[in-house]
């Protein structure tokens, strides 16, 4: 639909996220300007377009451009993120220490403010899910300038001790840093839906298929979309 | 070879609709209302001349007898006409086309661009009182309607067009372009926007210019001129007083002799008879009350009437009982004209009494009471002010009376409006509501289709389920309410709403024992898509819910919520207003 001059009404309907019945009785009561070619009802896009700016009415594009695609949102977000192995550190604060120093594209000035929200949401209630996998996110969404969401995964170099659900220690972090409230959701419940799956949690403790994690996860999120 | 002729045909027209339909709208509506303004002001200059053709015929001869049985005789051949062999409405036939144009999309029967036009003419020259102007709106705005529809067009255009057919048959009448133009944006279409505009000061234009070309530019009420002083001034004030006590009373007569006719006699022709005998004994012994009246108010517009102050309250009353009695019984015409010769009379008694009660006071000249009682009476009955100025202005060629004639025609509209909230042509449409205007309410209302809001992506689900097997439903909809259907028939049943159950749904022993049936809604008030939205609109404000189903014939079809309603009551609202 991107590169097409004119529109029938059903795309109109579409563009405008609007019903067709309501397309077609303005096309009846002259309120929308339509060409009619061959006994066909024809729209310019350029002409809606301009229509629709004139009478302030959203286009469907506008709409889906402000919320992210839900499509591959894990994978994507942890390609943006990166993933990182042998991260040190003995404790939670020297590993998210080593872990935020790892994330090239953190500015200097908010490594400080990351890390002390991340250790206040730590201090209220362990981001371990168990398993061996932490979630460490912050209380509050901060806007970091990052475009979109990101997540980081960074295997430990020993595990650490970080007061989980079933006790074991954590040796693998998906670091959480969205913007939005709605993005942050959408993507918990990706990540909580992703890692109960058995080969996925194979692949993080097997240590030598790791480079498999990203295809992994991308073909569990094409599955969910089917 | 007929066949071919017709397919021919059949290209030809198609061709030519895609040709308009595809023309910039601006140009288009220009060119229709140029069309237009040729017919209509074709119609007028006819009706007019057949009137005049017709008058003369039947009011040559003196016997008394024939004089007597004329106008009887003249209704009872305009109800026949109307009725029985054309099958249109009588009246005057204004309330519908403003209904049409208000809600209808400006759809106007082809018949009623003659069948109005004929009706007046014999009612009118047989001696009937009432005027030839709503004859000719509605001929003009059927025509206009009429040819909108010919070539498909639009509602918007199809308005547009049918006011102008309006706008250039008074203009045509009264060879008073402004009066044609402000009569239709006030009265008729009630929306001053460019889109109406454009045709409507098009076809104003033409139907004047043909009225000019076939009549001549004559001024219908030349006059000599007034040196308008303070003192009118004031009196305007009083005069004011008298128009509105006469537009009440002729407002209120009309109305109720029709509804009193019509409910004693509802036999047409009864009726016919019943009100065409007092109106021939009124006319009989009142000839000044008979047909459209313009003779006499032009007398008393140039100062030639010297009877006094009886007879010319006499003409006031007997011409309102006339016309409320042509009109009551079925005959064809309109209250312009009657309003017009009311209004002259009106302000011709008030200089009569000041100057009986009074001789002191230096009025002008009865004259130019005679109009400002016109403008008074034009703009409180037909509630339209401005129509009532430019009308009187235009007639009588003449600013010098503007001030006491902005006075009166604001002032008198104001003081009926105490007493009587719509004007003639539209108490009929409000009280049933079909008028509508253009960006209220219940416009918006009228013009939204239940089925544009029928939601349809509600998860529905069976009444002999648990409630456990409902957490995939939740976990998958959108919603937080569930239609329940009948397992083999896929009949309504009921509604679930989240809110009620979710305390049984966390509970691990209750969402295994309870059933959807034992939770849901079933005294609900439903809608169906036949409604009207104020209708859903009622049973929304009632019910104080968020969402009502739409069942149809026991079938579920989807929910109709306030939120959507709002988001496209917003979107029509913003279409509403002109490009």
């Amino acid at each position: 639909m991107k590169n097409k001059k004119t529109l029938t009404p059903v795309e109109v309907a579409e563009l405008l996220d609007l019903p067709l019945v309501t397309i077609q009785r303005w096309e009846h009561q002259g309120k929308i300007p339509y060409k009619l070619v061959r006994n066909e009802k024809w729209y310019k896009k350029q002409e809606i377009l301009d229509w629709a700016r004139l009478h302030d009415i959203m286009i469907r594009e506008e709409v889906a451009r402000r919320s992210v695609q839900s499509g591959n949102l894990l994978s994507q977000a942890i390609e943006r993120g990166g993933i990182y192995y042998h991260v040190g550190g003995k404790d939670i604060i020297t590993v998210f220490q080593n872990s935020l120093e790892c994330l090239p594209y953190l500015k200097n000035s908010d490594r400080e403010l990351i890390l002390n929200a991340l250790l206040n949401r730590e201090e209220l209630a362990s981001t371990a899910i168990g398993s061996g996998i932490a979630i460490p996110h912050t209380r509050e969404r901060l806007d970091l300038g990052l475009n979109g969401i990101c997540i980081p995964v960074l295997f430990l170099e020993n595990p650490v001790e970080f007061n989980a659900i079933d006790g074991m220690p954590v040796f693998v972090l998906f670091m959480i840093f969205t913007a939005s409230t709605g993005d942050h959701l959408k993507i918990l419940s990706r990540i909580a839906y992703t890692l109960k799956n058995q080969e996925i949690l194979s692949i993080l403790s097997g240590r030598n298929q790791q480079d498999n994690l990203l295809s992994q996860i991308l073909k569990i999120e094409q599955e969910i979309k089917k | 070879m007929n066949r071919k002729l017709k397919n021919k045909y059949s290209r030809v027209r198609t061709a030519v609709q895609e040709f308009l339909i595809n023309l910039d709208s601006r140009f288009k509506l220009g060119i229709i209302g140029f069309i237009v303004g040729i017919t209509s002001g074709l119609a007028a200059v006819a009706l007019n001349f057949g009137l005049h053709y017709f008058s003369r015929i039947f009011h040559q001869d003196n016997n008394v007898f024939f004089q007597f049985a004329l106008p009887v005789f003249g209704l009872l051949a305009t109800v026949v006409l109307l009725k029985y062999v054309i099958k249109d409405f009588g009246g005057h036939g204004l309330p519908e086309v403003i209904h049409s144009i208000s809600l209808k999309g400006g759809r106007i029967k082809f018949r009623s661009s003659f069948s109005k036009l004929l009706g007046s003419l014999i009612t009118i020259s047989t001696g009937g009182s009432a005027g030839p102007e709503a004859p000719v709106v509605v001929s003009g705005a059927a025509i206009g309607s009429n040819f909108a529809k010919l070539f498909k067009t639009d509602e918007r255009i199809r308005i547009a067009v049918s006011g102008s057919g309006a706008a250039a048959a008074i203009a045509a009448i009264f060879n008073a372009p402004l009066a044609g133009i402000i009569f239709t944006m006030e009265v008729i279409i009630g929306e001053w926007t460019p889109v109406y505009l454009l045709p409507v000061v098009i076809a104003s234009v033409t139907g004047t210019e043909i009225s000019r070309i076939l009549n001549g530019n004559q001024i219908p009420f030349s006059h000599r001129g007034f040196d308008v002083s303070i003192v009118d001034i004031n009196a305007a004030l009083g005069l004011v007083i008298l128009c509105t006590i006469f537009s009440l009373f002729f407002i209120k007569f009309l109305r109720s002799t029709s509804y009193k006719l019509e409910q004693y006699l509802p036999n047409a022709l009864w009726r016919t008879v019943a009100g065409g005998i007092p109106l021939a004994v009124i006319i009989y012994f009142l000839p000044q009350v008979r047909g459209e009246g313009y003779e006499f108010v032009e007398k008393l517009i140039t100062g030639q009437f010297h009877e006094g102050v009886v007879l010319i309250a006499l003409v006031v009353v007997f011409k309102v009982v006339a016309t409320s009695l042509t009109l009551g019984s079925g005959g064809a015409g309109g209250v312009f004209a009657p309003a017009l010769f009311i209004g002259s009379a009106t302000g011709f008694l008030f200089f009569s009494l000041v100057k009986l009660i009074a001789p002191q006071i230096p009025l002008n000249d009865s004259g130019l009471y005679a109009l400002m009682g016109m403008s008074g009476m034009i703009s409180g009955i037909l509630n339209a002010p401005l129509t009532g100025i430019f009308l009187i202005v235009e007639i009588t060629n003449g600013y010098d009376a503007i001030l006491p004639l902005l006075l009166v025609s604001f002032l008198t509209p104001t003081l009926v409006g105490f007493f009587e909230q719509h004007s003639i042509y539209h108490y009929e449409l409000v009280k049933k509501g079909f008028l509508q205007r253009p960006r209220t309410d219940g416009r918006i209302l009228a013009d939204i289709r239940p089925i544009e809001l029928l939601e349809k992506d509600q998860i529905s689900i069976h009444p002999d389920i648990l409630l456990k097997d409902l957490i995939p439903v939740i976990k998958r909809s959108k919603r937080n309410y569930y239609p329940v259907l009948d397992r083999s028939e896929d009949r309504f049943l009921g509604m679930v709403y989240f809110n009620d159950i979710k305390e049984f749904i966390f509970d691990e022993t209750l969402s295994n024992t309870i059933l959807v049936e034992e939770v849901m809604h079933t005294d609900l008030i439903t809608v169906s898509l036949s409604d009207s939205l104020p209708d859903i609109q009622r049973k929304f404000d009632d019910t104080n819910l968020w969402s009502l189903p739409v069942v149809e014939d026991d079938k579920f079809q989807g929910l109709i919520s306030k939120a959507t309603m709002l988001d496209l009551y917003r979107k029509e609202l913003k279409v509403q207003t002109d490009s």
